[in-house]
């Protein structure tokens, strides 16, 4: 069906390519906050947020053991 | 007794008997056919309307020393209603929920379309999967992830002075009703996407296809063929994004601050002060609007009608 249209109207395939980075784009909005949780929650900062500090040598910072 | 004898018995056909009828009417009248919707009629009751009532109640009753009387009063309506705070407050609210319904649907119709169409069979199960995996984290992490994202070290503005674009935190966002609009739009983009799938994944692409080879450009064969079916759906999603945002509480607290705030933060505000009548009164404000808004849209879930 999409092939179909492509034949008829050669601005499809352009229309797709920019569905596709439209659909990349949706994904990146949905996981940006999680993947930002993810990389925070291994920097050494006392704050939420950047610039980044480094990962501290024992890992997460509130998963630390006292000894 | 089979389903045709029982039809012949109802229907009353020429060597039917009066009291055959009757005993078809009794059984019809029988109470044990109900008997299956008694958990349901009980979760709804204890949950639904038990609730509902006592919060309708309690917006006519008043508050004396941080105790509730039974004192029948419209005056918390009033005071609501009256005080130009509380009706700025709600008519942002409802104007943040329509904006950002709006949002949601026209960032998700693009998107469904995208992966039905142009994603392959076999990968738009997990297209789909991948919309709905952040909802397998937290509610309140996928909210206060968005404080590191917008906030004055947060991702947005870290990559602006990286890049030389600024020298001080932009807060265009943070704590303000841009950023609220955004998280809103985020959490309840799932709700507006799986269900414009769904009906998408239904549709009959060969009448985009008809509508094209008759001439129509893409756009107009989408506008009067596509549009039209996925109006229930349209619908059914508007509905599903706009009602959780009126009472949306904790985006419009996190990160909207001071100038965010919405009715939800109003309510919790309320009740956390010992005000249950005036909360109670603006939880049926929010209500009253929900019911409302089931109404006007009630014509447009009636599918006989679906190219009018």
């Amino acid at each position: 069906m999409s092939d179909d249209l492509q034949a008829v109207n050669p601005r499809a395939r352009l229309f797709r390519i920019i569905l596709s980075f439209y659909g990349v784009g949706i994904y990146i909005f949905l996981f940006a906050p999680i993947a930002v949780m993810i990389l925070l929650s291994f920097n050494s900062s006392r704050v939420v947020g950047f610039p980044w500090r480094g990962s501290p040598p024992t890992g997460i910072p509130g998963c630390r053991t006292t000894p | 007794m089979t389903v045709a004898s029982y039809a012949r018995d109802a229907g009353g056909g020429p060597g039917e008997t009066e009291p055959r009828r009757a005993d078809v009417k009794r059984e019809r009248r029988d109470w044990r056919q109900f008997v299956g919707f008694v958990p349901a009629a009980i979760l709804f009751g204890v949950f639904f309307i038990a609730p509902l009532c006592l919060i309708i109640v309690y917006s006519f009753w008043i508050t004396k020393n941080y105790e509730l009387v039974p004192d029948f009063t419209i005056d918390n309506y009033k005071s609501i209603l009256m005080t130009g705070t509380y009706v700025r407050t709600f008519g942002k609210t409802v104007l943040m929920a329509i904006l950002a319904t709006f949002a949601a649907l026209a960032l998700a119709f693009p998107f469904c379309y995208w992966l039905v169409r142009y994603v392959p069979k076999r990968l738009q199960r997990v297209g789909l999967l991948l919309v709905i995996l952040p909802f397998w984290t937290s509610y309140l992490l996928r909210v206060y992830a968005w404080v590191a994202i917008l906030g004055d070290n947060g991702a947005i503005n870290s990559m602006l002075k990286a890049l030389g674009l600024t020298d001080a935190p932009i807060r265009l966002f943070l704590y303000d009703n841009p950023g609220v609009f955004i998280v809103l739009v985020y959490l309840y983009f799932p709700f507006a996407a799986l269900t414009l799938y769904a009906s998408l994944e239904r549709f009959d692409w060969r009448l985009l296809h008809a509508a094209v080879d008759l001439g129509a450009t893409p756009m107009r064969a989408i506008a009067n063929t596509l549009l039209p079916q996925m109006r229930l759906a349209l619908v059914t999603a508007g509905i599903f994004v706009f009602i959780p945002i009126l009472g949306e509480y904790l985006a419009p607290s996190a990160i909207g601050g001071t100038h965010g705030v919405m009715m939800g933060n109003l309510v919790a505000n309320f009740f956390s002060g010992y005000l249950l009548p005036l909360g109670s009164a603006a939880s049926v404000l929010i209500a009253l609007v929900i019911t409302i808004v089931l109404i006007v849209f009630r014509r447009s879930l009636d599918t006989k009608e679906i190219y009018v």
